[in-house]
C-alpha cells in the first residue's frame, strides 16, 4: 500500500545566534494508511521538527515530503494552508484553541474554511463532539474547560475535515494521568475506525499505544519496532524503555 | 525608588520606540494646533495696538455729515486728553480706476501731521503744504487696487474727474482695513477738498478724540451724543470695534483652530489610552516582577504615568515652538496692511497654560488603564505570563455569526471586538477625525453654495448700478433701454439713528419691481405697506428685538416708527441694517430719490457688454457693480486652515488605527499561529485583520457624520451670529461627499493596519506555537 505520508532524505537546520544546529538529518519515513506511529525519543532529538515538516508548519532545509504521493515541499506557505485544511490535523500540548471562540466555534473553523456549509459544518461538529463526550460545552469558550476537555475539543477541530493524517505533539504532555488516558483512549478509537496519526511523545506510555514506535536521537531515526496487536502492554512497554538505553 | 521608577520609565519608551515616536508625533500636533490657536489668540491685537500706540491713535471718531456742527465741545468734556481735528470729510466722492468706482472717505487735512490719530505713513510722504494735486492713500485700500506712490488716480466729483497724484500710504488705526471697511481713507489739503466739493453744504466734520481712560469710550461717547441735538452727529467710532473688525478673518481661524485642537487632543487620548491598555497587557509578566520586588499598586500605576506625562512634556514644548512659530504666518496678512511686525506675543502664562491643558487630557486617559495595571495580581501575572483574553463573545462577535458571514471576516470581526474597550477608543478616535473632515466638507458647500447663489447672501441681483451724478430719470431711460434688463428695483440709501443709542444704522428704501426678485426672509415676512421694516439679524441682536417689535429710527431729525414685519439676510455693517419700502421713506423724506438699481438680467445676457454699454451710455456716471460669484478672498486663508487641521485629524486616525492594529496582533500571535494550522493563509490573515479595523473604521463614520453635522451648524450658527448676518451659514454636504467618506474610512483603515496585518501573517507557526 502506497504510504499516506512520506518523507525522503528531510534535514533541517536551525541558525540561532548564528551557529549551525541540525535538528533532523536525512530522516525517511512512511507512514502507511491507517497506521499509528509515534517518534519518540529525548528533548532535542528532531522528533518536534519532523512532526512540524510533515504538516507543513516549517519548511526543510533539504528532502523531500509526500503526502497521498503527492511531492508538497515545494508547496508556498498558501499552498500548504489549503492543504491542510483537508488533509492535516493538528494537535498540540497546549491544546492551542483561540480563546475568543467558543468550543463550537473552534471546531468548525476549519471546516467552514474548508468550504463546508454553515449546517454541513454544525452537523460535523455535533457529530464530534457527541462522540468526544462533550456535547454540553459546545457555546463556552476554552478557558472554562479543564485540560481534557481542551485537548478533545483540539481533537474534534483536527479531525472535523477528516484528515489524511492526525499529527499530534505531546497530545498528553499537559495533562493529568487520567485525562491522559482518555485522550489515548480516543485515539486510538480513531486509529481503529481508520485514522492514520503521527505521535510525537517523549512518554514510553504514550508511545505504547500505537502500531510502530520510531526512536529519534540527534535528529536522526535510531531504531524503531513495530507492536503486533494482542502483544502484553508490559511487555511491549518494556521493548520501549530498551530503545532508550 | 524615585530613582528605579525613572529609570524604568525610560527603558520602557526606549523598548517600545514606534509607538513611542508615533504618540510623540500626534502629540505634538495636537498641541503645536492649541499652541498655535492660543499664540493668534493672545497675539492678533499686536500689530494693531503697535499701530495705534505709534500713531498716539484716537479711541473715539466723531463724525457730522454738516461742517455747521461743531465737534469742538466735545474736546472740552472731562476725561479727553487730547483731540485732533475737526477735519472737514467728504464722503459721496469715488476713486475711478478701471471704469469702477470705489466709495471714499476723502479727508481734508493740513500739511502737518496731528498729534491724536496721526496717519503713518509708510511709503512716500505726506501732502506738502502747497501740493493742491496730491492725495494720501489708505494703505490697505492702496493694496486692495494695486495702486503705489506716483500713481495717479481719478476722483469723480459732480464736477467731473479730478486727477490727482499719489505721493504716499499711510495707515491709520481710526479706520479699519479695506475692504472690511468701506469707503475707503483718503487723505488731501483743505484746499483739495475745496476744489473736489465745491458744495460746502456737503461738507462734514470728524475729530478725532484721545482719552484717559480707554475703557470708559462708551460712557464717554453718550455724554458727547448729549450735547448736541439728536442726529447731530452722525456716527461716532470706537477703538474696540475697529480693532475687532481688523481681525475678524483672524478671529474665525482662531476659532477653528481652537475647536479642532480639543478634538485632536481628545483623539489622541484616545490612542494614548489604548496603547497604555496594550502595554499593560503585553507586559504582564513583567508588572508582576516589578510588584514581586518591591513596587507597590500605586508605583506602578505612578510609573505609567510618568512615562505617559513626560512625553506630553515633550510634545508639549515641541508643539509650543512649533505653533510660535508658525503663528506669525497668520498674523502677517493684516500685520502687512498695518504695516506692524508680526511678532507673536512670548507669554510664559500661555505657555504654562497650554502645557497644562495637554497633560492635563493626557493624564485624563492614562490614569484609568495605569490603575489597572497597578492592580494586577502578582501570582497570576508572573505564573500565568499573560492576561485572560475576555471569556465571553460580544454581542457583535455571535451577531457576526448569525449573520453568516465568510469565516475569515467572521474571524476579522470578532477579533476586532476582543477587547471591546480598545474597540470604543479606537472608533471614538476615528470618529473625531470623520466630525473633522465633514465639518470641511460642510464649510466647502457652504462657500460653494453661497457663492453660486448670492440670494442666499442677501444680494438677489444680478448687477447692482449707483447712477453718479446723472438724475433718476436720465437713469431710468438708459436702463429700460436694454432688453437684457428683465427687472429692475431701485435702492435709496439712508442713515438714520436708532432711539437711545450712540451708534447708527444703514437703511435701504426699495423701490419699483422688487417683489420679481428672491430676497430671502429666514423669518417673517417680507414689508408690504408703508411702515413696515425688514431688518438684519444684527440689528435685532443688538437691540434685542425681535420680529413683531416697533423701532424708532430717526432720519434728518424726523422720526420713523417701523414695525419690524421680517427678518432678512445682511452681509453689511455687520446686519445692523433695516430695509423698507421708498414709500415708507418718503414718509420723513418726500424728496427722497434712488441712490442705485438692483437689476435683474434675462438669461444668457452678455454681462459683460451691458456693463460696457452702461459706463459708455451714462458717460462713465453709472458705477456697475457685478455680483461676485466667486467665493471672497478671504476664504482661501480659512481654507488652509481647514485643510491643515484635515491633515492633523487624518494623521492622528491613521495612527490610532495602527496602534489598535499592532496592540491587537502583537498579543494574539499566538492565535494566528493557530490559525495557520487549520489551514488560514497568510492572504486570509491579512484580510480578517484588515476586516475588523475596517469595521471599526465605518463605524466611526457613522458615529462622526452626525456629529461633524452637529459641529458644523453649531459653529456656523455662532459665526453667522457674530457676523449679524442671520444666515442658514452651514450647508449639509450633498449626500454623495458624504457616502465618499465611507471608502475613505476603508483606505484609511487599510493604510493604518497593512503592516501590522502583514506581521500577523508573517508569524511563523513553530516560533510561536513552542513557547507558551
Amino acid at each position: 500500500m502506497n504510504p499516506i505520508l512520506m518523507t525522503k532524505s528531510l534535514s533541517k537546520t536551525y541558525h540561532p545566534n548564528g551557529a549551525a544546529v541540525r535538528a533532523l538529518r536525512e530522516v525517511d519515513l512512511a507512514l502507511a494508511p491507517g497506521e499509528f506511529v509515534t517518534v519518540m525519543g529525548p528533548s532535542g532529538c528532531g522528533k518536534s521538527t519532523l512532526l512540524h515538516l510533515s504538516g507543513g508548519l516549517d519548511r526543510p532545509t533539504s528532502g523531500e515530503v509526500y503526502l497521498n504521493g503527492a511531492r508538497v515541499d515545494t508547496l508556498s506557505e498558501a499552498g500548504w494552508a489549503v492543504l491542510r485544511r483537508r488533509q492535516v490535523g493538528f494537535v498540540f500540548q497546549f491544546f492551542n484553541l483561540i480563546g475568543n471562540l467558543t468550543v463550537a466555534d473552534n471546531v468548525e473553523l476549519p471546516a467552514l474554511l474548508a468550504g463546508a456549509s454553515s449546517n454541513e459544518a454544525r452537523r460535523r461538529r455535533q457529530a464530534l463532539l457527541a462522540d468526544l463526550s462533550i456535547t454540553d460545552k459546545a457555546d463556552i469558550v476554552p478557558s472554562q474547560l479543564s485540560g481534557g476537555e481542551q485537548q478533545r475539543v483540539a481533537l474534534a477541530r483536527a479531525l472535523i475535515n477528516q484528515p489524511a493524517v492526525l499529527l499530534a505533539d505531546e497530545p498528553t504532555g499537559n495533562l493529568d494521568s487520567q485525562s491522559s488516558a482518555e485522550v489515548l483512549a480516543l485515539l486510538q478509537r480513531m486509529n481503529v475506525q481508520g485514522q492514520a496519526i503521527l505521535l510525537v511523545t517523549h512518554d514510553a506510555r504514550v508511545a505504547s499505544v500505537a502500531n510502530r514506535v520510531i526512536y529519534m536521537r540527534d535528529g536522526q531515526v535510531k531504531d524503531e519496532i513495530r507492536i503486533e496487536k494482542g502483544r502484553d502492554p508490559q511487555a511491549v512497554l518494556a521493548s520501549i524503555v530498551q530503545l532508550e538505553v | 525608588m524615585n530613582r528605579a521608577l525613572f529609570h524604568k520609565a525610560l527603558a520602557d519608551l526606549r523598548s517600545h520606540r514606534l509607538q513611542t515616536a508615533l504618540i510623540l508625533l500626534i502629540l505634538t500636533a495636537a498641541t503645536a494646533t492649541l499652541a498655535l490657536a492660543a499664540t493668534i489668540q493672545r497675539s492678533m491685537n499686536n500689530p494693531w495696538e503697535r499701530t495705534f500706540a505709534e500713531s498716539n491713535g484716537a479711541h473715539l471718531s466723531f463724525f457730522s455729515d454738516t461742517a455747521e456742527v461743531d465737534l469742538t465741545s466735545i474736546s472740552r468734556l472731562e476725561g479727553v486728553s487730547a483731540t485732533a481735528g475737526p477735519f472737514p470729510v467728504v464722503w459721496e466722492h469715488s476713486l475711478v480706476k478701471d471704469h469702477e468706482k470705489y466709495s471714499l472717505l476723502l479727508y481734508g487735512m493740513p500739511s502737518e501731521l496731528p498729534a491724536v490719530g496721526r496717519p503713518l505713513v509708510t511709503e512716500g510722504r505726506w501732502l506738502a503744504a502747497e501740493g493742491e494735486d496730491e492725495i494720501v492713500l489708505d494703505r490697505s485700500f492702496a493694496r486692495h487696487l494695486s495702486l503705489k506712490v506716483g500713481d495717479r488716480v481719478d476722483i469723480l466729483s459732480q464736477q467731473g474727474k479730478v486727477t490727482l497724484s499719489v505721493v504716499g500710504l499711510a495707515v491709520n488705526s481710526g479706520w479699519g482695513l479695506y475692504p472690511n471697511f468701506n469707503p475707503a481713507l483718503v487723505y488731501v489739503l483743505q484746499s483739495t477738498l475745496a476744489r473736489l466739493e465745491t458744495d460746502a453744504d456737503k461738507w462734514g466734520s470728524a475729530l478725532w478724540v484721545r482719552l484717559f481712560d480707554p475703557e470708559a469710550s462708551q460712557e464717554f461717547q453718550e455724554r458727547a451724543y448729549a450735547l448736541f441735538p439728536e442726529g447731530a452727529i452722525e456716527e461716532s467710532l470706537d477703538w474696540h470695534d475697529i480693532r475687532e473688525w481688523t481681525n475678524f478673518t483672524i478671529k474665525i481661524m482662531v476659532l477653528f483652530l481652537g475647536v479642532f485642537s480639543v478634538f485632536a487632543l481628545f483623539a489622541v487620548g484616545f490612542i494614548v489610552a489604548n496603547a497604555i491598555g496594550g502595554v499593560v497587557l503585553s507586559q504582564y509578566r513583567e508588572i508582576g516582577l516589578l510588584k514581586a520586588v518591591g513596587f507597590t499598586p500605586g508605583q506602578v500605576t505612578l510609573l505609567f504615568l510618568i512615562e505617559r506625562l513626560g512625553l506630553g512634556l515633550v510634545a508639549g514644548v515641541a508643539g509650543l515652538l512649533l505653533g510660535t512659530v508658525i503663528a506669525p504666518l497668520f498674523l502677517r496678512p493684516t500685520a502687512e496692511l498695518l504695516n506692524a511686525p508680526a511678532m507673536p506675543v512670548y507669554d510664559p502664562a500661555l505657555y504654562l497654560a497650554v502645557l497644562v491643558g495637554v497633560e492635563v487630557i493626557v493624564a485624563l486617559f492614562t490614569i484609568w488603564p495605569a490603575w489597572r495595571g497597578g492592580r494586577i495580581g502578582t501570582v497570576q501575572a508572573i505564573t500565568v505570563g499573560f492576561a485572560r483574553v475576555r471569556s465571553k463573545s460580544s454581542r457583535l462577535a455571535r451577531l457576526a455569526t448569525r449573520l453568516r458571514l465568510p469565516p475569515v471576516v467572521a474571524l476579522g470581526v470578532k477579533d476586532a471586538f476582543a477587547r471591546p474597550l480598545r474597540a470604543l477608543l479606537t472608533i471614538a478616535g476615528l470618529a473625531l477625525t470623520v466630525l473633522t473632515v465633514t465639518f470641511s466638507l460642510g464649510m466647502e458647500t457652504s462657500i460653494q453654495v453661497f457663492s453660486r447663489d448670492p440670494a442666499l447672501r442677501g444680494i438677489p441681483y444680478d448687477m447692482a448700478i449707483s447712477r453718479g451724478y446723472l438724475s433718476d430719470v436720465e437713469a431710468r431711460r438708459i436702463l429700460e433701454a436694454h432688453s437684457e434688463v428683465s427687472a429692475y428695483y431701485s435702492i435709496t440709501w439712508g442713515y438714520a439713528q436708532v432711539e437711545g443709542q450712540t451708534e447708527s444704522i444703514n437703511t435701504r428704501a426699495l423701490g419699483g419691481a422688487y417683489d420679481q426678485f428672491r430676497i430671502i426672509i429666514p423669518e417673517g415676512r417680507m414689508f408690504s405697506a408703508p411702515g413696515e421694516a425688514v431688518v438684519g439679524m444684527g440689528l435685532l441682536d443688538w437691540l434685542d428685538l425681535k420680529v413683531g417689535d416697533e423701532l424708532r429710527l430717526t432720519m434728518d431729525g424726523k422720526p420713523l416708527d417701523l414695525r419690524i414685519v421680517g427678518r432678512y439676510v445682511e452681509m453689511n455693517n455687520m446686519g445692523q441694517m433695516a430695509m423698507y419700502s421708498l414709500e415708507t421713506l418718503q414718509q420723513v423724506d418726500p424728496q427722497a430719490e434712488p441712490d442705485a438699481y438692483a437689476l435683474k438680467l434675462t438669461p444668457g445676457a452678455d454681462a459683460q457688454a451691458l456693463e460696457a454699454a452702461l459706463l459708455r451710455e451714462s458717460s462713465d456716471q453709472f458705477n456697475v457693480e457685478m455680483v461676485d460669484k466667486d467665493p471672497p478672498k478671504e476664504i482661501g486663508q480659512v481654507r488652509v486652515v481647514i485643510f491643515g487641521l484635515n491633515i492633523v485629524l487624518v494623521s492622528i486616525g491613521l495612527i490610532s488605527l495602527f496602534n489598535t492594529t499592532l496592540l491587537g496582533v502583537r498579543e494574539r500571535l499566538r492565535d494566528f499561529g493557530i490559525l495557520k494550522t487549520v489551514g488560514l493563509t497568510p492572504r486570509q490573515i491579512v484580510v480578517s485583520v484588515m476586516t475588523g479595523m475596517s469595521l471599526l473604521a465605518l463605524l466611526a463614520v457613522l458615529v462622526g457624520i452626525p456629529l461633524g453635522l452637529i459641529v458644523t451648524r453649531l459653529l456656523f450658527d455662532y459665526l453667522g451670529r457674530q457676523m449679524g448676518m442671520g444666515a442658514e451659514l452651514g450647508m449639509i454636504p450633498p449626500w454623495w461627499w458624504l457616502a465618499l467618506l465611507a471608502p475613505g474610512a476603508l483606505l484609511v483603515s487599510i493604510l493604518g493596519s497593512v503592516i501590522p496585518a502583514r506581521q500577523a501573517a508573517q508569524v511563523r507557526v513553530v516560533e510561536v506555537l513552542r513557547y507558551e
